[in-house]
């Protein structure tokens, strides 16, 4: 399935309805648009430095030839408002993919994982945010520094439906929550200091003929689970045919790995509740 | 010389074993030209979970209660292995069998 590389520059959005080997070629295209747009924006901070050049031909003409000053300060001026115009759209062109790489680099190592076990036959849903959509939460004064404030928002940014060749219907969303904080230091300066959490949820509804009653391996689960060192669980729900498990990881680098373990430790004990219900009937 | 109709009976899979069912072990990712006796169980990228298919009653106690054997390792057999990949109704459904 093409991406629409100009729709993925200027919405920030990707969304797909296929089977996972797609998605994960998508992905592939992300990743080839991404350096197609630093080629974009490289070459546009050289056309900044020519109409830079062009400023300073405008100036030197404006002092050395009497005749042409008007011609050289219109030049002159000229050149510095392209050059500024141009440095500015060179900075923002695809800015959100570069800024959200590791949002796609994150669903590409998910789904390469993931497709080992999907269902080829069944399509994945997947929507995931490539630009900033926060929403925000609130905003309140933050009395700890000079004329602090601090601003709370939250951005639902992945979230991905699909089926695994057991039957089991697997649903994930990762929600950032983003903590911005503004004060003045001691010495007078404006600063901004902002502080992201990620929040990963996973549902697997299972065929209950299959795995049986999964409530018995509540305990085994909370004891076994295993998650990198910043990620810590959030909430765990062992229903009779569905499990649902919420994490935290604090730091964005663990969240492919906490992604992955999260399943495995979900599906060691769907395993072990598999086997038991193998021997039962 | 492998028969025309072929499949390949060893465990694949991440998560959970699947029957791979390649037509040829010639070139396959998994076993790597049958040289894996069982690439599910073999596999050494599940990160923290080295001992991905072993259960220790003593962390399972519900499990152990619910087989009828709590207090007592939750040693499985081969069968039990079985069952992961082949789901019963698939036994049922088909109808060549016995």
């Amino acid at each position: 399935m093409a991406i629409e590389v100009e729709k993925l520059r200027t919405g920030g959005v990707y969304e797909a309805q296929a089977p996972l080997g797609s998605v994960l070629a998508d992905v592939g295209e992300i990743d080839k648009a991404e350096q197609q747009f630093a080629r974009v924006r490289k070459s546009r901070v050289g056309r900044g430095f020519l109409c830079l050049g062009a400023a300073v031909l405008g100036i030197l003409v404006a002092v050395f030839a009497e005749a042409l000053i008007l011609v050289g300060v219109l030049l002159a001026i000229g050149g510095v408002i392209c050059a500024v115009m141009v440095w500015i759209s060179a900075y923002r062109y695809g800015r959100n993919l570069k800024t959200y790489r590791w949002r796609f680099e994150l669903l590409g190592r998910l789904g390469a994982s993931l497709e080992q076990d999907s269902d080829p036959k069944a399509p994945v849903t997947v929507s995931m945010g490539l630009k900033d959509r926060g929403r925000l939460l609130k905003e309140e004064i933050w009395p700890a520094r000079k004329r602090g404030k601090q601003r709370f928002s939250e951005d639902d940014w992945l979230a991905i439906e699909g089926r695994f060749q057991d039957g089991t219907q697997f649903t994930e969303t990762v929600r950032e929550l983003i903590r911005r904080r503004t004060y003045v230091n001691p010495r007078g300066k404006s600063k901004v200091k902002c502080r992201s959490w990620h929040f990963i949820s996973i549902r697997l509804s299972c065929p209950k003929d299959l795995y049986g009653e999964l409530r018995p391996l509540e305990e085994g689960l909370k004891k076994t689970l295993r998650l990198p060192a910043s990620a810590t669980v959030r909430g765990l729900k062992v229903g009779g045919k569905a499990v649902a498990l919420k994490v935290r990881v604090d730091q964005a680098a663990e969240l492919p790995q906490a992604n992955v373990m999260m399943y495995l430790g979900l599906y060691r004990a769907l395993n072990l509740a598999r086997q038991l219900q193998g021997r039962q009937k | 010389m492998i028969p025309s109709d072929w499949t390949c009976p060893r465990r694949i899979g991440f998560l959970f074993p699947h029957p791979c069912g390649r037509s040829s072990p010639v070139g396959c990712p998994e076993c790597q030209n049958g040289q894996i006796e069982d690439p599910y169980a073999q596999r050494t990228d599940r990160e923290g979970y080295d001992n991905y298919g072993d259960y220790d009653s003593a962390d399972w106690p519900g499990a152990a209660s619910a087989a009828g054997a709590p207090g007592e390792p939750l040693d499985f057999t081969e069968a039990d292995g079985e069952n992961l990949v082949k789901p019963e109704e698939e036994f049922e459904g088909d109808l060549t069998e016995s």
